[in-house]
């Protein structure tokens, strides 16, 4: 129904034949075609600022007119050109035009560094979120005509193209990221400036985030606790959303995505508007999927729907601004019939089964519809924020974050009567307030000092007749911190530390059903020094050494017996301390008209790594065996290296490969740690079709994705041994047509273009079915 | 020059975010586990009179801390039995029978009794549910010569029982969920 209504509105608005001005983060490219002979030049370049790369400038060459934006790294390119004299005009809104004049032979290299207009005044320059954390904080980024590409999926979908980046799913519709080899409550995911809390600690528990609301994700790969907290022990996800628009006029967008495996469509549409000095943005999507399915036979009960809409008013002035934002996302996901095994025997029939054997209630056919088990979550997420000049101190930005969340798993229960009393049923909500001042450079010192609270309760809601898995607690946090950034021309230099308190009361049943009441107190300090370090315009280094904690989380103090949703016991200890990382990174990237090369190389030492100890022999329940873990702390290390290419061919065709391992260690009893991501390589050849018929940014792409098999594992901590390596393949291909101020772009891809039948190790599921087969996705994106 | 001071702001967040937190969380009460099922009783009651053997499964505090009570006393060889399982909800003194429950979503339970080695005893069912197939709340048991061996009881839910030659060792493939699955160390003197 939802669908139908956001159609209809912006058919309508459409009818209407508003020309909008358009916002600074929409895209415009026009490219008039030179098809001389000889013309075969290019100019390429990067542009940067003192906070780093920036995304979304405008370059524009004088004669003959052409014009183009930065990515998200700051890139851009010109091709078909032909040699002479240029005129180059680059402009960001909030910075000072350059322009000046060069000669092209056969191919330029321009690095444009651009001044900001005024330090902290005049221009109306507030962003929502200005995640940019300086130079020394490599912030890969997915731009708005990335992430365009590939809508429809989940969050962690949309950042599967980010080297280091893995996906640890739980059958084909739940996915989480994987930083480095950390996830979960490892991984800090900031929803629009507001650090995400919503039961994180399940594996199972897939981030409550439309990625349509997103026009950028960046992934910050390193220890980041100094600026943003405890959790951030794997590295930052930064979800942001466009800036309110500061022009009259209304603009907005319309996505379709359908995808044949799952028959599953998406509708997204936005809608931003400004009158009265007031800026605004409406948005909304909706998704249904029915059963998906691999090379061979249907996974039952993998279906899945969402409803979420969002909506932000901001004001904003040259010395102060406030916006307010209100989200909220809502999903319920079937869970796979054949995975929500019993005991051990039925685990072991399950894994020398070639295809699932499903309860009776269930068909290897194609449905929308989904039973229990099934998961129904909602999360509210309200914000609050201004920004306010502070004459001589600097500039004072604070924010405001109330979540709810509500999660409902419901499972197979004993008696019919009970289906529909959900087996879980938590609600969190969560209260966060920022205040960061950034003060008045002196000299070449920026930085900043900020305060951090955080007030939690959770709540498990009675009725659902079973021993709840966490119990009922409260919970609060402060912080305080400061950063100080030394930033020359071709050198940056960051200090910065941190002390964090945290405060947690449980209220437990022990096995008796008496109540206890449970107290908790971690203090921490975390630093962190990186610099950066530009040898030319075209290589840079950086490397950041940085501390970072998580206090234990109630799974992991609290848990006692059977859970349900991976069939095992489970006991938790109340006596564990928090985990404590130092993280060292270090990024080398090295840019020429030819070639574009990354390579980031890690070492991760965390203390106090909390884990599941596999507990010898099997309990012996009513149920029958089920395995047994011990929540555990030991000395863990990680390191990796991953490193992306891109190589142009010729005027028309690059090469791309993007390559990623991850090692990972206990090294207090010498043995490997659980599903750490194995080593992959991914190759990719794209080629820009010229301009014909009206048409531009027609492209086409095959990519395959190469996978290695997991030989780093301990036997005991697994039911099975890993799945072998394989190789995939994918085509992508896509053009857009300009119609007017409006834009209508196409996406089309083949996903596992052979319909390869193989299992992912870092899918918790491989134990019962194959991943997904082939998939055609098309997706229609129209911008007005 | 703004005319708030950084202290007011200050001082509205900091009240703000105390009123909140100042509001006493009320203590939860446990929750009622109605449905588990912690212990099963099965009855061998001999056809031709005599006092009967008792095998039965108690896991007292539930799954995790004590190990359950599991105890099979011997049975005689060459002997017709009808035995009987009760299942329940213990908790302290208080024994709750699930048994009604099973009866009354016959049609999506059943009981297997796997022998291991299979000649210890032979298995017949004496129930049916609503669509004339066995349940196994109800069962006649013929012991074999005397030997030592094993019993699993299983109680699977949402099977199919159409299934075509189910019985006691292909009832996996017939899909569903364990509910029940004990191992009895058997004897028959």
């Amino acid at each position: 129904m939802l669908h139908l209504l956001i159609f209809a509105t912006l058919f309508q608005l459409l009818l209407v034949q508003r020309f909008a001005a358009l916002l600074i983060l929409s895209l415009t490219v026009n490219q008039v075609l030179a098809q001389s002979p000889g013309c075969h030049c290019s100019i390429e370049g990067k542009v940067t600022s003192a906070n780093g790369s920036l995304g979304q400038a405008s370059i524009r060459l004088i004669t003959p007119k052409r014009q183009t934006i930065t990515n998200g790294e700051g890139f851009f390119s010109f091709d078909r050109l032909c040699p002479g004299e240029y005129e180059v005009l680059i402009r960001y809104q909030g910075y000072t035009d350059q322009q000046f004049r060069c000669k092209l032979d056969s191919g330029l290299h321009l690095a444009i560094r651009l001044e900001e207009t005024t330090l902290l005044l005049e221009t109306v320059t507030v962003q929502a979120q200005r995640e940019a954390a300086g130079a020394v904080h490599l912030a890969t980024s997915l731009d708005k005509t990335e992430l365009d590409k590939a809508r429809g999926g989940n969050l962690a979908e949309s950042l599967r193209d980010i080297t280091g980046v893995n996906l640890l799913q739980t059958g084909p519709t739940i996915a989480k990221p994987i930083i480095h080899g950390l996830h979960s409550n490892r991984v800090l995911i900031l929803n629009n400036g507001i650090r995400q809390e919503g039961q994180q600690w399940g594996s199972e528990h897939a981030p409550e985030i439309d990625p349509f609301i997103a026009t950028k994700l960046s992934v910050i790969k390193g220890a980041a606790a100094v600026r943003y907290g405890s959790d951030a022990l794997g590295g930052v996800i930064i979800v942001t959303p466009p800036d309110l628009p500061r022009a009259p006029g209304l603009t907005g967008e319309l996505h379709l995505v359908g995808q044949s495996n799952g028959r599953q469509g998406t509708a997204s549409g936005s809608l931003a508007g400004y009158a009265r000095g007031i800026g605004w943005r409406v948005q909304a999507t909706g998704k249904r999927g029915g059963n998906l399915h691999t090379p061979q036979y249907f996974l039952a009960n993998t279906g899945l729907r969402e409803v979420n809409f969002s909506g932000a008013v901001g004001y904003h002035r040259e010395k102060f601004g406030g916006e307010i934002f209100y989200g909220r996302f809502s999903t319920e996901i079937g869970i796979l019939a054949s995975a929500h095994i019993g005991n051990l025997t039925d685990l072991n029939f399950a894994l020398q089964s070639p295809r699932p054997v499903y309860p009776v209630r269930f068909n290897d056919e194609f449905t929308y519809a989904i039973q229990s088990p099934r998961q129904k979550i909602a999360h509210h997420l309200l914000k609050a924020n201004g920004h306010l000049q502070m004459g001589q101190m600097g500039k004072l930005t604070f924010q405001y974050g109330l979540q709810a969340n509500s999660r409902r798993e419901f499972d197979q229960r004993r008696s019919s009567a009970a289906t529909d009393r959900a087996a879980l049923d938590l609600q969190l909500i969560t209260h966060t307030l920022d205040v960061v001042l950034e003060h008045r450079p002196i000299g070449p010192l920026q930085g900043s000092v900020g305060l951090s609270g955080l007030f939690q309760d959770n709540h498990n809601v009675p009725g659902t007749g079973i021993r709840p898995l966490v119990p009922d607690y409260r919970a609060g946090s402060g912080g305080i911190f400061v950063i100080e950034k030394w930033i020359k021309n071709t050198f940056e230099l960051e200090v910065g530390a941190r002390y964090d308190y945290r405060h947690l009361t449980a209220w437990r049943f022990d096995r008796n059903d008496q109540l206890t009441r449970p107290d908790f107190n971690f203090h921490n300090v975390s630093g962190t020094v990186g610099a950066y370090f530009e040898w030319s315009d075209q290589l840079n280094f950086r490397s950041n050494l940085a501390s970072a904690w998580r206090a234990p989380a109630p799974n992991e103090l609290f848990s006692e017996g059977l859970h349900h949703g991976v069939a095992a016991l489970e006991f938790g200890r109340a006596d564990l301390r928090p985990e404590q990382a130092y993280k060292w990174i270090n990024t080398i990237q090295y840019t020429n008209p030819k070639i574009r090369f990354e390579a980031t190389l890690y070492y991760n030492k965390i203390d106090n790594y909390i884990y599941l100890n596999p507990q010898l022999p099997p309990e012996l329940t009513i149920r029958g065996a089920f395995p047994v873990f011990n929540y555990d702390q030991t000395n863990a290390r990680f390191w990796g290296l991953d490193g992306s290419l891109r190589v142009n061919l010729g005027p028309a065709v690059y090469y791309t490969a993007k390559g990623a391992m991850v090692r990972a260690r206990d090294v207090s009893h010498q043995a490997y740690l659980p599903w750490i991501p194995t080593d992959r390589i991914e190759n990719g050849l794209t080629w820009r079709v010229p301009n014909r018929l009206g048409w531009q940014d027609a492209y086409l792409s095959v990519n395959s994705l190469s996978v290695a098999r997991q030989r780093r594992y301990e036997g005991q901590s697994d039911y099975a041994a890993p799945p072998s390596g394989y190789t995939i393949y994918h085509l992508d291909a896509g053009l857009a047509w300009p119609l007017g101020k409006q834009k209508l772009a196409v996406h089309f891809s083949i996903r596992n273009l052979g319909n390869l039948a193989y299992r992912d190790y870092l899918n918790r599921f491989r134990y019962f079915t194959d991943e997904t087969g082939r998939n055609f996705i098309l997706r229609l994106n129209y911008f007005f | 020059m703004t005319t708030f001071k950084f202290s007011q702001w200050a001082m509205t967040l900091i009240l703000g975010g105390v009123l909140f937190t100042a509001c006493n969380k009320k203590d939860p009460e446990p929750e009622n586990e109605q449905e588990e099922i912690n212990s099963m009783v099965v009855t061998f009651s001999p056809t031709g009179g005599g006092s009967p053997v008792v095998f039965s499964f108690l896991d007292a505090d539930g799954p995790g801390g004590l190990p359950a009570v599991i105890a099979a006393p011997a049975l005689r060889a060459n002997t017709t039995y009808n035995v009987g399982v009760a299942l329940a909800k213990v908790k302290g003194a208080a024994v709750e029978s699930k048994n009604a429950e099973i009866t009354a979503e016959g049609t999506v339970h059943q009981f297997f009794f796997v022998f291991n080695p299979t000649g210890l005893a032979q298995h017949t069912y004496s129930d049916t549910d609503a669509s004339n197939r066995p349940i196994g709340l109800a069962n006649r048991v013929v012991t074999g010569a005397a030997a030592t061996g094993a019993l699993r009881v299983i109680l699977r839910h949402e099977l199919n029982k159409a299934f075509a030659g189910l019985n006691a060792t292909n009832y996996l493939q017939a899909g569903g969920e364990t509910d029940i699955e004990v191992s009895f160390n058997v004897a028959v003197q």
